[in-house]
Protein backbone atom coordinates (compact mmCIF):
# COMPACT_ATOMS: atom_id res chain seq x y z
CA UNK A 1 0.00 0.00 0.00
CA UNK A 2 1.18 3.47 -0.75
CA UNK A 3 2.82 5.60 1.90
CA UNK A 4 0.19 8.23 1.32
CA UNK A 5 -2.59 5.96 2.54
CA UNK A 6 -0.72 4.81 5.61
CA UNK A 7 -0.01 8.06 7.39
CA UNK A 8 -3.37 9.82 7.60
CA UNK A 9 -5.27 6.92 9.27
CA UNK A 10 -3.00 6.88 12.31
CA UNK A 11 -3.15 10.67 12.64
CA UNK A 12 -6.93 10.85 12.16
CA UNK A 13 -7.45 7.90 14.49
CA UNK A 14 -5.31 9.43 17.25
CA UNK A 15 -7.17 12.71 16.90
CA UNK A 16 -10.60 11.08 17.25
CA UNK A 17 -9.51 8.91 20.17
CA UNK A 18 -8.05 11.92 22.00
CA UNK A 19 -11.29 13.83 21.35
CA UNK A 20 -13.50 11.07 22.79
CA UNK A 21 -11.26 10.45 25.79
CA UNK A 22 -11.16 14.20 26.51
CA UNK A 23 -14.96 14.52 26.38
CA UNK A 24 -15.30 11.48 28.61
CA UNK A 25 -12.74 12.66 31.16
CA UNK A 26 -13.97 16.24 31.39
CA UNK A 27 -17.70 15.53 30.91
CA UNK A 28 -18.79 17.34 34.11
CA UNK A 29 -16.95 20.50 33.01
CA UNK A 30 -18.08 20.30 29.38
CA UNK A 31 -21.78 20.08 30.15
CA UNK A 32 -24.18 22.48 31.87
CA UNK A 33 -26.77 19.89 32.87
CA UNK A 34 -26.82 16.50 34.52
CA UNK A 35 -27.56 13.70 32.00
CA UNK A 36 -30.50 12.49 34.11
CA UNK A 37 -31.97 15.85 35.09
CA UNK A 38 -35.48 16.19 33.60
CA UNK A 39 -37.06 19.46 32.56
CA UNK A 40 -40.59 18.89 31.27
CA UNK A 41 -40.90 22.55 30.24
CA UNK A 42 -38.07 22.12 27.76
CA UNK A 43 -38.95 18.67 26.40
CA UNK A 44 -38.08 17.95 22.77
CA UNK A 45 -36.58 21.41 22.30
CA UNK A 46 -34.13 22.09 19.51
CA UNK A 47 -30.49 23.12 19.89
CA UNK A 48 -30.06 26.35 21.86
CA UNK A 49 -27.46 28.18 23.95
CA UNK A 50 -28.64 26.30 27.03
CA UNK A 51 -29.01 22.89 25.35
CA UNK A 52 -26.38 22.59 22.60
CA UNK A 53 -27.95 19.50 21.04
CA UNK A 54 -31.50 20.07 22.29
CA UNK A 55 -33.41 17.84 24.70
CA UNK A 56 -35.21 14.49 24.65
CA UNK A 57 -38.85 13.79 25.52
CA UNK A 58 -38.10 14.12 29.25
CA UNK A 59 -36.34 17.41 28.68
CA UNK A 60 -32.96 15.85 29.40
CA UNK A 61 -29.98 17.54 27.78
CA UNK A 62 -28.86 15.42 24.81
CA UNK A 63 -25.26 16.69 24.85
CA UNK A 64 -24.91 15.79 28.55
CA UNK A 65 -26.30 12.32 27.84
CA UNK A 66 -23.83 11.80 25.02
CA UNK A 67 -20.85 13.19 26.96
CA UNK A 68 -21.60 11.13 30.08
CA UNK A 69 -22.62 8.14 27.93
CA UNK A 70 -19.06 8.02 26.60
CA UNK A 71 -17.94 7.14 30.13
CA UNK A 72 -20.13 4.03 30.20
CA UNK A 73 -19.08 2.91 26.73
CA UNK A 74 -15.37 3.49 27.31
CA UNK A 75 -15.38 1.91 30.77
CA UNK A 76 -17.06 -1.26 29.54
CA UNK A 77 -15.00 -1.44 26.34
CA UNK A 78 -11.66 -0.88 28.10
CA UNK A 79 -12.34 -3.27 30.96
CA UNK A 80 -13.67 -6.07 28.76
CA UNK A 81 -10.73 -5.75 26.36
CA UNK A 82 -8.27 -5.66 29.28
CA UNK A 83 -9.84 -8.76 30.86
CA UNK A 84 -9.89 -10.59 27.52
CA UNK A 85 -6.28 -9.58 26.87
CA UNK A 86 -5.15 -10.90 30.25
CA UNK A 87 -7.08 -14.18 30.06
CA UNK A 88 -6.26 -14.78 26.40
CA UNK A 89 -2.55 -14.04 26.89
CA UNK A 90 -2.24 -16.44 29.83
CA UNK A 91 -4.11 -19.21 27.99
CA UNK A 92 -2.13 -18.62 24.78
CA UNK A 93 1.23 -18.66 26.55
CA UNK A 94 0.43 -21.83 28.50
CA UNK A 95 -1.06 -23.55 25.47
CA UNK A 96 1.75 -22.71 23.07
CA UNK A 97 4.62 -23.27 25.49
CA UNK A 98 3.64 -26.43 27.33
CA UNK A 99 1.75 -28.03 24.42
CA UNK A 100 0.48 -31.59 24.75
CA UNK A 101 -2.72 -32.35 26.58
CA UNK A 102 -2.98 -28.87 28.11
CA UNK A 103 -2.79 -27.29 24.64
CA UNK A 104 -5.37 -29.74 23.30
CA UNK A 105 -7.76 -29.04 26.15
CA UNK A 106 -7.40 -25.24 26.09
CA UNK A 107 -7.75 -25.05 22.32
CA UNK A 108 -10.93 -27.16 22.38
CA UNK A 109 -12.36 -24.68 24.89
CA UNK A 110 -11.38 -21.86 22.52
CA UNK A 111 -13.08 -23.72 19.63
CA UNK A 112 -16.23 -24.07 21.71
CA UNK A 113 -16.39 -20.33 22.32
CA UNK A 114 -15.76 -19.70 18.62
CA UNK A 115 -18.66 -21.98 17.70
CA UNK A 116 -21.12 -19.24 18.66
CA UNK A 117 -21.69 -16.13 16.56
CA UNK A 118 -20.05 -13.51 18.85
CA UNK A 119 -22.99 -11.16 19.42
CA UNK A 120 -25.34 -14.11 19.97
CA UNK A 121 -23.04 -15.45 22.69
CA UNK A 122 -22.97 -12.03 24.37
CA UNK A 123 -26.78 -11.85 24.15
CA UNK A 124 -27.14 -15.33 25.65
CA UNK A 125 -24.87 -14.42 28.55
CA UNK A 126 -26.62 -11.13 29.24
CA UNK A 127 -29.95 -12.99 28.98
CA UNK A 128 -29.02 -15.29 31.84
CA UNK A 129 -26.85 -12.90 33.89
CA UNK A 130 -29.28 -9.98 33.67
CA UNK A 131 -28.45 -6.40 32.62
CA UNK A 132 -25.75 -4.21 34.23
CA UNK A 133 -22.16 -3.06 33.79
CA UNK A 134 -20.59 -6.25 35.15
CA UNK A 135 -22.77 -8.62 33.08
CA UNK A 136 -22.06 -6.71 29.88
CA UNK A 137 -18.32 -6.60 30.65
CA UNK A 138 -18.29 -10.32 31.35
CA UNK A 139 -20.28 -11.10 28.20
CA UNK A 140 -17.91 -9.06 26.04
CA UNK A 141 -14.85 -10.62 27.69
CA UNK A 142 -16.29 -14.03 26.81
CA UNK A 143 -16.50 -13.17 23.12
CA UNK A 144 -13.09 -11.48 22.86
CA UNK A 145 -10.60 -13.57 24.85
CA UNK A 146 -10.30 -16.33 22.22
CA UNK A 147 -8.70 -13.97 19.67
CA UNK A 148 -5.89 -13.08 22.07
CA UNK A 149 -5.44 -16.72 23.11
CA UNK A 150 -5.03 -17.83 19.49
CA UNK A 151 -2.70 -14.99 18.60
CA UNK A 152 -0.43 -15.47 21.63
CA UNK A 153 -0.44 -19.25 21.19
CA UNK A 154 0.70 -18.91 17.56
CA UNK A 155 3.51 -16.50 18.53
CA UNK A 156 4.55 -18.65 21.50
CA UNK A 157 4.64 -21.78 19.33
CA UNK A 158 7.01 -20.25 16.80
CA UNK A 159 9.15 -18.38 19.32
CA UNK A 160 9.65 -21.29 21.74
CA UNK A 161 11.45 -23.22 18.97
CA UNK A 162 13.99 -20.44 18.47
CA UNK A 163 17.58 -20.76 19.62
CA UNK A 164 17.43 -17.92 22.12
CA UNK A 165 14.74 -19.75 24.08
CA UNK A 166 16.73 -22.97 24.11
CA UNK A 167 19.78 -20.98 25.19
CA UNK A 168 17.90 -19.26 28.01
CA UNK A 169 16.52 -22.59 29.20
CA UNK A 170 19.94 -24.27 29.18
CA UNK A 171 21.34 -21.34 31.15
CA UNK A 172 18.85 -22.19 33.86
CA UNK A 173 16.05 -19.69 33.16
CA UNK A 174 12.73 -20.70 34.69
CA UNK A 175 9.61 -21.32 32.58
CA UNK A 176 8.09 -18.12 33.96
CA UNK A 177 11.18 -16.17 33.02
CA UNK A 178 11.21 -17.53 29.47
CA UNK A 179 7.46 -16.98 29.03
CA UNK A 180 7.13 -13.49 30.42
CA UNK A 181 10.59 -12.05 29.78
CA UNK A 182 11.59 -13.65 26.48
CA UNK A 183 8.46 -14.69 24.59
CA UNK A 184 5.72 -12.32 25.72
CA UNK A 185 7.49 -9.11 24.61
CA UNK A 186 7.47 -10.47 21.03
CA UNK A 187 3.66 -10.47 21.15
CA UNK A 188 3.31 -6.87 22.36
CA UNK A 189 2.99 -5.31 18.89
CA UNK A 190 0.30 -7.61 17.46
CA UNK A 191 -1.52 -7.56 20.82
CA UNK A 192 -1.61 -3.77 20.84
CA UNK A 193 -3.13 -3.74 17.34
CA UNK A 194 -5.72 -6.38 18.22
CA UNK A 195 -6.65 -4.63 21.47
CA UNK A 196 -7.09 -1.23 19.79
CA UNK A 197 -9.37 -2.72 17.12
CA UNK A 198 -11.07 -4.69 19.91
CA UNK A 199 -12.06 -1.50 21.73
CA UNK A 200 -13.98 -0.36 18.65
CA UNK A 201 -15.72 -3.72 18.36
CA UNK A 202 -16.53 -3.67 22.08
CA UNK A 203 -18.14 -0.24 21.81
CA UNK A 204 -20.34 -1.40 18.91
CA UNK A 205 -21.32 -4.54 20.83
CA UNK A 206 -22.02 -2.67 24.06
CA UNK A 207 -24.17 -0.07 22.34
CA UNK A 208 -25.93 -2.88 20.44
CA UNK A 209 -26.80 -4.58 23.72
CA UNK A 210 -28.07 -1.36 25.27
CA UNK A 211 -29.95 -0.53 22.04
CA UNK A 212 -31.92 -3.77 22.55
CA UNK A 213 -32.44 -2.86 26.20
CA UNK A 214 -30.07 -5.50 27.64
CA UNK A 215 -27.09 -3.32 28.47
CA UNK A 216 -26.65 -0.99 31.41
CA UNK A 217 -30.15 -0.16 32.59
CA UNK A 218 -31.87 3.21 32.09
CA UNK A 219 -31.79 5.96 33.23
CA UNK A 220 -28.03 5.51 32.69
CA UNK A 221 -27.24 7.56 29.55
CA UNK A 222 -25.90 4.72 27.39
CA UNK A 223 -25.47 5.64 23.74
CA UNK A 224 -27.40 2.58 22.60
CA UNK A 225 -30.46 3.27 24.72
CA UNK A 226 -30.48 7.01 23.99
CA UNK A 227 -30.45 6.06 20.31
CA UNK A 228 -33.18 3.43 20.68
CA UNK A 229 -35.34 5.91 22.54
CA UNK A 230 -34.73 8.59 19.94
CA UNK A 231 -36.01 6.18 17.30
CA UNK A 232 -39.54 6.74 18.63
CA UNK A 233 -39.32 10.34 17.44
CA UNK A 234 -37.81 9.52 14.07
CA UNK A 235 -40.49 11.44 12.12
CA UNK A 236 -40.42 14.64 14.11
CA UNK A 237 -37.01 14.73 15.85
CA UNK A 238 -34.56 12.70 13.80
CA UNK A 239 -31.65 14.34 15.61
CA UNK A 240 -32.44 12.40 18.81
CA UNK A 241 -31.26 9.17 17.24
CA UNK A 242 -28.75 10.72 14.84
CA UNK A 243 -26.57 12.38 17.50
CA UNK A 244 -25.85 9.32 19.68
CA UNK A 245 -25.27 7.28 16.52
CA UNK A 246 -22.69 9.81 15.35
CA UNK A 247 -20.99 9.59 18.75
CA UNK A 248 -20.68 5.80 18.37
CA UNK A 249 -19.46 6.12 14.78
CA UNK A 250 -16.81 8.73 15.62
CA UNK A 251 -15.51 6.68 18.56
CA UNK A 252 -15.41 3.38 16.71
CA UNK A 253 -13.91 5.00 13.62
CA UNK A 254 -11.20 6.55 15.83
CA UNK A 255 -10.16 3.24 17.39
CA UNK A 256 -10.37 1.39 14.06
CA UNK A 257 -8.25 3.96 12.22
CA UNK A 258 -5.78 4.03 15.09
CA UNK A 259 -5.59 0.22 15.13
CA UNK A 260 -5.16 0.00 11.35
CA UNK A 261 -2.51 2.70 11.40
CA UNK A 262 -0.68 0.99 14.24
CA UNK A 263 -0.72 -2.29 12.35
CA UNK A 264 0.69 -0.74 9.21
CA UNK A 265 3.42 0.90 11.29
CA UNK A 266 4.38 -2.28 13.13
CA UNK A 267 3.97 -4.73 10.29
CA UNK A 268 3.90 -3.22 6.81
CA UNK A 269 3.16 -6.63 5.28
CA UNK A 270 -0.18 -6.55 7.07
CA UNK A 271 -1.37 -8.84 9.78
CA UNK A 272 -4.59 -10.65 8.86
CA UNK A 273 -7.38 -8.82 10.58
CA UNK A 274 -9.01 -11.37 12.80
CA UNK A 275 -12.29 -10.12 14.13
CA UNK B 1 -10.67 -35.99 -0.27
CA UNK B 2 -13.12 -38.39 1.36
CA UNK B 3 -10.94 -38.63 4.47
CA UNK B 4 -10.86 -34.86 4.68
CA UNK B 5 -14.66 -34.61 4.44
CA UNK B 6 -15.19 -37.33 7.05
CA UNK B 7 -12.74 -35.66 9.42
CA UNK B 8 -14.45 -32.28 9.05
CA UNK B 9 -17.83 -33.91 9.65
CA UNK B 10 -16.62 -35.59 12.85
CA UNK B 11 -15.23 -32.29 14.16
CA UNK B 12 -18.56 -30.65 13.25
CA UNK B 13 -20.60 -33.20 15.23
CA UNK B 14 -18.31 -33.05 18.27
CA UNK B 15 -18.35 -29.24 18.32
CA UNK B 16 -22.14 -29.27 18.00
CA UNK B 17 -22.33 -31.61 20.97
CA UNK B 18 -20.14 -29.23 22.96
CA UNK B 19 -22.37 -26.33 21.96
CA UNK B 20 -25.45 -28.21 23.20
CA UNK B 21 -23.71 -28.86 26.53
CA UNK B 22 -22.88 -25.15 26.89
CA UNK B 23 -26.42 -24.11 25.94
CA UNK B 24 -27.97 -26.47 28.47
CA UNK B 25 -25.57 -25.15 31.11
CA UNK B 26 -26.73 -21.56 30.48
CA UNK B 27 -29.64 -22.07 32.86
CA UNK B 28 -27.16 -22.76 35.65
CA UNK B 29 -25.58 -19.35 35.16
CA UNK B 30 -28.76 -17.49 36.10
CA UNK B 31 -28.07 -15.74 39.41
CA UNK B 32 -30.57 -17.20 41.88
CA UNK B 33 -33.40 -19.54 40.91
CA UNK B 34 -34.45 -19.26 37.23
CA UNK B 35 -38.00 -20.22 38.24
CA UNK B 36 -38.18 -17.30 40.67
CA UNK B 37 -36.57 -14.99 38.11
CA UNK B 38 -39.32 -15.88 35.61
CA UNK B 39 -42.28 -15.89 38.00
CA UNK B 40 -41.21 -12.92 40.12
CA UNK B 41 -40.60 -12.62 43.84
CA UNK B 42 -44.30 -12.91 44.73
CA UNK B 43 -44.82 -16.36 43.20
CA UNK B 44 -46.23 -19.11 45.42
CA UNK B 45 -43.84 -21.92 46.42
CA UNK B 46 -46.12 -24.41 44.59
CA UNK B 47 -45.81 -22.49 41.33
CA UNK B 48 -42.05 -22.19 41.74
CA UNK B 49 -41.76 -25.93 42.41
CA UNK B 50 -43.92 -26.72 39.36
CA UNK B 51 -41.82 -24.51 37.09
CA UNK B 52 -38.63 -26.02 38.47
CA UNK B 53 -39.97 -29.41 37.38
CA UNK B 54 -40.78 -28.09 33.89
CA UNK B 55 -37.28 -26.65 33.56
CA UNK B 56 -35.74 -29.84 34.92
CA UNK B 57 -34.11 -27.92 37.76
CA UNK B 58 -35.31 -30.50 40.30
CA UNK B 59 -32.97 -33.03 38.69
CA UNK B 60 -29.21 -33.30 39.23
CA UNK B 61 -27.21 -31.46 36.53
CA UNK B 62 -25.94 -34.58 34.65
CA UNK B 63 -29.49 -35.94 34.34
CA UNK B 64 -30.76 -32.56 33.16
CA UNK B 65 -27.97 -32.43 30.59
CA UNK B 66 -28.65 -35.98 29.38
CA UNK B 67 -32.31 -35.10 28.90
CA UNK B 68 -31.47 -31.99 26.91
CA UNK B 69 -28.99 -33.83 24.68
CA UNK B 70 -31.53 -36.60 24.13
CA UNK B 71 -34.07 -34.07 22.93
CA UNK B 72 -31.80 -32.11 20.56
CA UNK B 73 -31.50 -34.66 17.68
CA UNK B 74 -35.29 -35.18 17.64
CA UNK B 75 -35.94 -31.45 17.71
CA UNK B 76 -37.32 -31.49 21.25
CA UNK B 77 -35.91 -28.28 22.72
CA UNK B 78 -38.45 -27.88 25.50
CA UNK B 79 -41.48 -25.64 25.80
CA UNK B 80 -41.56 -21.84 25.76
CA UNK B 81 -42.53 -20.60 29.21
CA UNK B 82 -44.28 -17.54 27.90
CA UNK B 83 -45.91 -18.74 24.70
CA UNK B 84 -46.55 -22.28 25.98
CA UNK B 85 -45.64 -23.77 22.62
CA UNK B 86 -42.79 -26.13 21.70
CA UNK B 87 -39.55 -24.14 21.22
CA UNK B 88 -38.79 -26.01 17.98
CA UNK B 89 -42.14 -24.93 16.47
CA UNK B 90 -41.58 -21.29 17.36
CA UNK B 91 -38.11 -21.43 15.85
CA UNK B 92 -39.30 -23.21 12.69
CA UNK B 93 -41.87 -20.45 12.17
CA UNK B 94 -39.26 -17.69 12.32
CA UNK B 95 -36.20 -19.35 10.80
CA UNK B 96 -37.12 -18.80 7.10
CA UNK B 97 -37.37 -15.02 7.62
CA UNK B 98 -33.92 -14.85 9.21
CA UNK B 99 -32.35 -17.04 6.54
CA UNK B 100 -33.97 -14.93 3.82
CA UNK B 101 -32.55 -11.74 5.32
CA UNK B 102 -29.10 -13.23 5.97
CA UNK B 103 -28.87 -14.66 2.46
CA UNK B 104 -29.99 -11.41 0.81
CA UNK B 105 -27.47 -9.46 2.91
CA UNK B 106 -24.73 -11.95 2.06
CA UNK B 107 -25.43 -11.74 -1.67
CA UNK B 108 -25.55 -7.95 -1.64
CA UNK B 109 -22.47 -7.67 0.59
CA UNK B 110 -20.32 -10.03 -1.47
CA UNK B 111 -21.44 -8.71 -4.86
CA UNK B 112 -21.12 -5.04 -3.96
CA UNK B 113 -17.87 -5.53 -2.06
CA UNK B 114 -16.44 -7.56 -4.92
CA UNK B 115 -17.17 -4.88 -7.51
CA UNK B 116 -15.78 -2.13 -5.27
CA UNK B 117 -12.66 -4.18 -4.47
CA UNK B 118 -11.87 -4.89 -8.11
CA UNK B 119 -12.39 -1.26 -9.15
CA UNK B 120 -10.28 -0.08 -6.24
CA UNK B 121 -7.42 -2.46 -7.02
CA UNK B 122 -7.39 -1.61 -10.72
CA UNK B 123 -7.46 2.13 -10.02
CA UNK B 124 -4.97 1.89 -7.21
CA UNK B 125 -3.83 5.24 -5.83
CA UNK B 126 -6.59 7.17 -7.63
CA UNK B 127 -9.39 9.21 -6.10
CA UNK B 128 -11.79 6.35 -6.78
CA UNK B 129 -9.55 4.04 -4.76
CA UNK B 130 -9.47 6.53 -1.92
CA UNK B 131 -13.25 6.92 -2.00
CA UNK B 132 -13.75 3.15 -1.86
CA UNK B 133 -11.33 2.84 1.05
CA UNK B 134 -13.03 5.65 2.99
CA UNK B 135 -16.37 3.99 2.33
CA UNK B 136 -14.96 0.66 3.57
CA UNK B 137 -13.58 2.25 6.74
CA UNK B 138 -16.93 3.89 7.47
CA UNK B 139 -18.76 0.67 6.63
CA UNK B 140 -16.88 -1.40 9.21
CA UNK B 141 -17.23 1.29 11.88
CA UNK B 142 -20.90 2.22 11.57
CA UNK B 143 -23.18 0.45 14.06
CA UNK B 144 -25.64 -1.67 12.08
CA UNK B 145 -28.69 -0.53 14.08
CA UNK B 146 -27.91 3.13 13.48
CA UNK B 147 -27.38 2.57 9.77
CA UNK B 148 -30.77 0.84 9.72
CA UNK B 149 -32.43 3.80 11.41
CA UNK B 150 -30.82 6.27 9.00
CA UNK B 151 -31.83 4.27 5.93
CA UNK B 152 -35.32 3.86 7.33
CA UNK B 153 -35.60 7.59 8.11
CA UNK B 154 -34.50 8.56 4.60
CA UNK B 155 -35.89 5.89 2.28
CA UNK B 156 -39.00 4.86 4.19
CA UNK B 157 -40.14 7.78 6.34
CA UNK B 158 -38.92 10.74 4.26
CA UNK B 159 -39.09 9.57 0.65
CA UNK B 160 -41.50 6.67 1.16
CA UNK B 161 -39.66 4.48 -1.36
CA UNK B 162 -39.71 1.29 0.71
CA UNK B 163 -41.79 0.00 3.64
CA UNK B 164 -40.25 0.81 7.04
CA UNK B 165 -41.29 -2.37 8.85
CA UNK B 166 -42.50 -5.90 8.23
CA UNK B 167 -41.89 -8.68 5.74
CA UNK B 168 -43.68 -9.88 2.64
CA UNK B 169 -42.75 -8.23 -0.62
CA UNK B 170 -39.33 -7.78 -2.18
CA UNK B 171 -39.58 -4.10 -1.22
CA UNK B 172 -39.66 -5.06 2.45
CA UNK B 173 -36.36 -6.89 2.03
CA UNK B 174 -34.38 -4.03 0.44
CA UNK B 175 -33.60 -1.81 3.44
CA UNK B 176 -32.89 -4.60 5.97
CA UNK B 177 -30.65 -6.42 3.48
CA UNK B 178 -28.73 -3.21 2.64
CA UNK B 179 -28.33 -2.46 6.34
CA UNK B 180 -27.06 -5.89 7.24
CA UNK B 181 -24.95 -6.36 4.11
CA UNK B 182 -23.08 -3.07 4.09
CA UNK B 183 -20.56 -4.09 6.75
CA UNK B 184 -19.83 -7.25 4.82
CA UNK B 185 -19.47 -5.27 1.58
CA UNK B 186 -16.87 -3.06 3.26
CA UNK B 187 -14.85 -6.00 4.48
CA UNK B 188 -15.19 -7.82 1.17
CA UNK B 189 -14.02 -4.76 -0.78
CA UNK B 190 -10.89 -4.45 1.36
CA UNK B 191 -10.13 -8.16 1.11
CA UNK B 192 -10.68 -8.36 -2.64
CA UNK B 193 -8.57 -5.25 -3.18
CA UNK B 194 -5.67 -6.47 -1.01
CA UNK B 195 -5.81 -9.98 -2.40
CA UNK B 196 -6.02 -8.82 -6.01
CA UNK B 197 -3.11 -6.40 -5.54
CA UNK B 198 -1.02 -9.25 -4.13
CA UNK B 199 -1.98 -11.59 -6.94
CA UNK B 200 -1.36 -9.05 -9.72
CA UNK B 201 2.33 -9.13 -8.78
CA UNK B 202 2.63 -12.89 -9.01
CA UNK B 203 4.88 -14.34 -11.69
CA UNK B 204 2.09 -16.10 -13.57
CA UNK B 205 0.10 -12.87 -13.89
CA UNK B 206 3.10 -11.01 -15.23
CA UNK B 207 3.63 -14.00 -17.51
CA UNK B 208 0.09 -13.71 -18.80
CA UNK B 209 0.60 -10.00 -19.42
CA UNK B 210 3.90 -10.65 -21.19
CA UNK B 211 2.16 -13.16 -23.45
CA UNK B 212 -0.06 -10.31 -24.55
CA UNK B 213 -3.35 -11.54 -23.05
CA UNK B 214 -6.02 -8.84 -22.93
CA UNK B 215 -6.47 -7.04 -19.61
CA UNK B 216 -9.78 -8.63 -18.69
CA UNK B 217 -8.34 -12.11 -19.17
CA UNK B 218 -5.37 -11.29 -16.98
CA UNK B 219 -7.71 -10.01 -14.28
CA UNK B 220 -9.98 -13.02 -14.55
CA UNK B 221 -6.86 -15.14 -14.20
CA UNK B 222 -5.72 -13.28 -11.09
CA UNK B 223 -9.18 -13.13 -9.53
CA UNK B 224 -9.55 -16.88 -9.25
CA UNK B 225 -6.62 -17.10 -6.88
CA UNK B 226 -7.35 -13.79 -5.20
CA UNK B 227 -10.74 -15.14 -4.14
CA UNK B 228 -9.39 -18.01 -2.02
CA UNK B 229 -8.54 -16.00 1.11
CA UNK B 230 -11.69 -13.92 0.60
CA UNK B 231 -13.95 -16.98 0.80
CA UNK B 232 -12.49 -18.17 4.08
CA UNK B 233 -12.56 -14.81 5.83
CA UNK B 234 -16.11 -14.15 4.69
CA UNK B 235 -17.14 -17.51 6.14
CA UNK B 236 -15.87 -16.37 9.52
CA UNK B 237 -17.59 -13.00 9.12
CA UNK B 238 -20.92 -14.75 8.68
CA UNK B 239 -21.03 -14.97 12.48
CA UNK B 240 -21.05 -11.18 12.67
CA UNK B 241 -23.80 -11.16 10.06
CA UNK B 242 -25.95 -13.46 12.20
CA UNK B 243 -25.35 -11.27 15.25
CA UNK B 244 -26.16 -8.18 13.21
CA UNK B 245 -29.39 -9.80 12.04
CA UNK B 246 -30.76 -9.57 15.59
CA UNK B 247 -30.22 -5.80 15.59
CA UNK B 248 -31.39 -5.31 12.00
CA UNK B 249 -34.56 -7.31 12.65
CA UNK B 250 -35.28 -5.15 15.70
CA UNK B 251 -34.97 -1.92 13.69
CA UNK B 252 -37.18 -3.12 10.83
CA UNK B 253 -39.63 -5.25 12.83
CA UNK B 254 -38.54 -8.22 10.73
CA UNK B 255 -40.34 -11.32 12.03
CA UNK B 256 -37.29 -13.56 12.32
CA UNK B 257 -35.29 -15.34 14.99
CA UNK B 258 -33.69 -12.08 16.11
CA UNK B 259 -36.91 -10.39 17.18
CA UNK B 260 -38.00 -13.71 18.72
CA UNK B 261 -34.75 -13.76 20.71
CA UNK B 262 -35.18 -10.17 21.90
CA UNK B 263 -38.70 -10.95 23.14
CA UNK B 264 -37.58 -14.20 24.76
CA UNK B 265 -34.78 -12.41 26.64
CA UNK B 266 -37.10 -9.60 27.79
CA UNK B 267 -39.61 -12.16 29.05
CA UNK B 268 -36.85 -14.28 30.61
CA UNK B 269 -38.17 -17.22 28.61
CA UNK B 270 -35.07 -19.35 29.20
CA UNK B 271 -35.94 -22.50 27.16
CA UNK B 272 -36.69 -20.32 24.12
CA UNK B 273 -33.44 -18.37 24.55
CA UNK B 274 -31.52 -21.65 24.76
CA UNK B 275 -33.20 -23.00 21.62
CA UNK B 276 -32.49 -19.87 19.59
CA UNK B 277 -28.83 -19.76 20.67
CA UNK B 278 -28.47 -23.43 19.72
CA UNK B 279 -29.95 -22.81 16.26
CA UNK B 280 -27.75 -19.76 15.61
CA UNK B 281 -24.64 -21.73 16.60
CA UNK B 282 -25.71 -24.67 14.41
CA UNK B 283 -26.17 -22.44 11.35
CA UNK B 284 -22.81 -20.80 12.04
CA UNK B 285 -21.00 -24.14 12.40
CA UNK B 286 -22.69 -25.56 9.30
CA UNK B 287 -21.49 -22.58 7.31
CA UNK B 288 -17.97 -23.03 8.66
CA UNK B 289 -18.12 -26.64 7.55
CA UNK B 290 -19.29 -25.60 4.09
CA UNK B 291 -16.50 -23.03 3.77
CA UNK B 292 -13.91 -25.57 4.90
CA UNK B 293 -15.14 -28.09 2.35
CA UNK B 294 -15.27 -25.57 -0.50
CA UNK B 295 -11.80 -24.42 0.47
CA UNK B 296 -10.60 -28.00 0.49
CA UNK B 297 -11.90 -28.44 -3.06
CA UNK B 298 -10.34 -25.19 -4.28
CA UNK B 299 -6.95 -25.62 -2.66
CA UNK B 300 -5.58 -29.17 -2.34
CA UNK B 301 -2.90 -28.07 0.13
CA UNK B 302 -5.56 -27.48 2.78
CA UNK B 303 -6.78 -31.07 2.57
CA UNK B 304 -3.33 -32.39 3.35
CA UNK B 305 -2.45 -29.97 6.11
CA UNK B 306 -5.85 -29.54 7.78
CA UNK B 307 -6.37 -30.98 11.17
CA UNK B 308 -7.71 -28.32 13.51
CA UNK B 309 -11.08 -26.65 13.93
CA UNK B 310 -12.69 -23.91 11.90
CA UNK B 311 -9.40 -22.03 12.23
CA UNK B 312 -7.71 -24.36 9.78
CA UNK B 313 -8.98 -22.48 6.76
CA UNK B 314 -8.19 -19.00 7.99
Amino acid sequence: MSQLRLRPPLAAGSLLVVLVVTVSTFAPWLTRHSPEQMDMEARLSGPSASHWLGTDNFGRDLWARIAFGSRISLTIALSSVAAALLLGTLVGLASGYFGGLLDLLLMRIVDLFLAFPPFILALALVAVLGPGVSSVTLALTAIFWTEYARLVRAITLSESRRDYVTAARSLGATHANVLFRQILPRAFGPLAVLATLGIGTAIVAESGLSFLGFGVEPPAPTWGWTLAYGMRYLRSHMWLSTAPGLAILVTVLGFNLFGDGLRDRLDPRGLVRSS
Amino acid sequence: MLRYIVRRLIVFVITLLGVAVVVSALLRLVPGDPAVVFLGENATPENVAALRRVLGLDLPWPVQLARYLEGVPTGNLGVSLFQRAPVSELIAERLPATLELALAALLFGVAFGFVLGVISALKRGSLTDLAVMVFAQLGVSVPVFWLGILLSALFAVHWGLFPAVGRGSLGHLVLPALTLGLGLASIASRLVRASLLDTLHEVYVRGARARGLPDWRVIAHALRNALLPVVSVLGVRFGTLLGGSVLTESVFGWPGLGTLAVNAISQRDFPLVQGIVLIFATIFLALHLAVDLVYGVLDPRIRIEAGGGPSAAE
